[in-house]
């Protein structure tokens, strides 16, 4: 309801932010009144909302959109960023760290990069130990039949 | 007649719904946008039903002194606790969602932290089911857990380090493979939801009714 609201006065529903400031007395959305004013959209999101997204703004209006979302969804997304459906996407930290670079401010997710990097070749650790259990306990399977 | 009308309402709403999301206009926008409200509105009173339901159920087990009772009792304290905060944050803010209202601290100092923590959690689970799961007992069982192994190094610094194809291998993956996996899926279901709401709006389909 609220992405279809943004099509034609969304302030007559949504007229002020989370601190109950007014949305037309801040500069950054005063001249807002439907997505024809909005160039491009960002959305950070989880969860399934880019499919809505895309269904009831993009493909409805014609949205140009990107999106930053966590590394879990961001699959969910990368048909829509093949087909051009979305113009960009911010995929989880590797994403995050990968656009700080790209902008020259290395921040959050630049320095996040090292705990994940651990995170991952810790997994890799486990599946490698557990294929030699899994290679050894067969082997001596074999042995004692 | 029992029948006739509820299948009536089913296929004249969604007769109008579809219309209306091709047909973003007068007047079957405003419509659209009306028959959305109303919709929030069913849905209040199924969570309500669904939150009597849960607390009926969890009631039982005190009462019963089942086992998992404790832990139905924690669930029912905070289910009335955060009850209570966001009803007084409704009278005295306006709304349970202002900044200063007891039910934002709930949120913020309760529900954040806990699911954090959650999150935290499913770094073990993970690390349990990578150890159990990515094991190379067949050839696509192989072909899996070596997938797994380039993607994973490919997004991160080290995978780089050590060659340069990694991260262009992991590309490949997310991009070919991956996709072609996720649109299918994403296709199927969409087919096959489209096949259920026409079975439902041509009241082919009735278990709902029953």
């Amino acid at each position: 309801m609220a992405l279809e609201q943004v099509a034609a006065e969304y302030d007559k529903e949504y007229g002020v932010d989370y601190v109950d400031l007014p949305l037309r007395e801040m500069p950054v959305t005063a001249d807002i009144h439907s997505y024809d004013d909005i160039d491009l959209l960002f959305g950070f999101e989880h969860g399934a909302v880019i499919d809505y997204w895309v269904r009831y703004t993009q493909a409805r209006f014609d949205q140009k959109m990107t999106f930053g979302t966590t590394a879990v969804m961001a699959p969910d997304a990368y048909p829509y960023l093949q087909s051009g459906q979305i113009e960009g996407l911010v995929g989880g930290l590797k994403g995050a760290a990968e656009y700080e670079t790209l902008i020259g401010q290395p921040g959050l997710g630049t320095r996040g990069m090292p705990a994940q990097q651990w995170a991952h070749l810790l997994v890799i650790g486990f599946i490698v130990l557990g294929n030699l259990g899994y290679y050894f306990t067969r082997k001596r399977g074999r042995r004692v039949a | 007649m029992k029948r006739t009308v509820p299948l009536l309402i089913t296929f004249l709403t969604g007769f109008f719904l579809i219309v209306s999301f091709f047909v973003p206009h007068e007047p079957f926008g405003q419509l659209e946008q009306r028959l959305l409200v109303w919709f929030a509105i069913v849905s209040g009173f199924a969570m309500l039903l669904g939150v009597d339901s849960l607390f009926r159920a969890h009631l039982r087990r005190i009462i019963r002194a089942r086992e998992g009772r404790w832990h139905s009792l924690a669930l029912l304290l905070s289910l009335v606790v955060t009850l209570v905060v966001g009803i007084i944050g409704f009278v005295k803010f306006g709304s349970p969602f202002h900044m200063q209202s007891p039910f934002m601290f709930v949120y913020t100092y309760g529900i954040i932290p806990l699911q954090a923590t959650m999150f935290a959690l499913l770094a073990f689970y993970i690390a349990s089911a990578s150890y159990r799961a990515f094991r190379a007992r067949n050839t696509v069982a192989t072909l899996l857990l070596v997938s797994a192994v380039i993607v994973m190094l490919g997004r991160v610094p080290i995978g780089a380090a050590i060659s340069q194809f990694f991260p262009v291998a992991q590309e490949w993956i997310m991009d070919v493979p991956q996709l072609a996996a996720k649109r299918g899926i994403q296709i199927g279901a969409a087919l096959g939801a489209v096949s259920m709401s026409l079975r439902i709006l041509l009241g082919i389909e009735r278990s709902y009714l029953s």
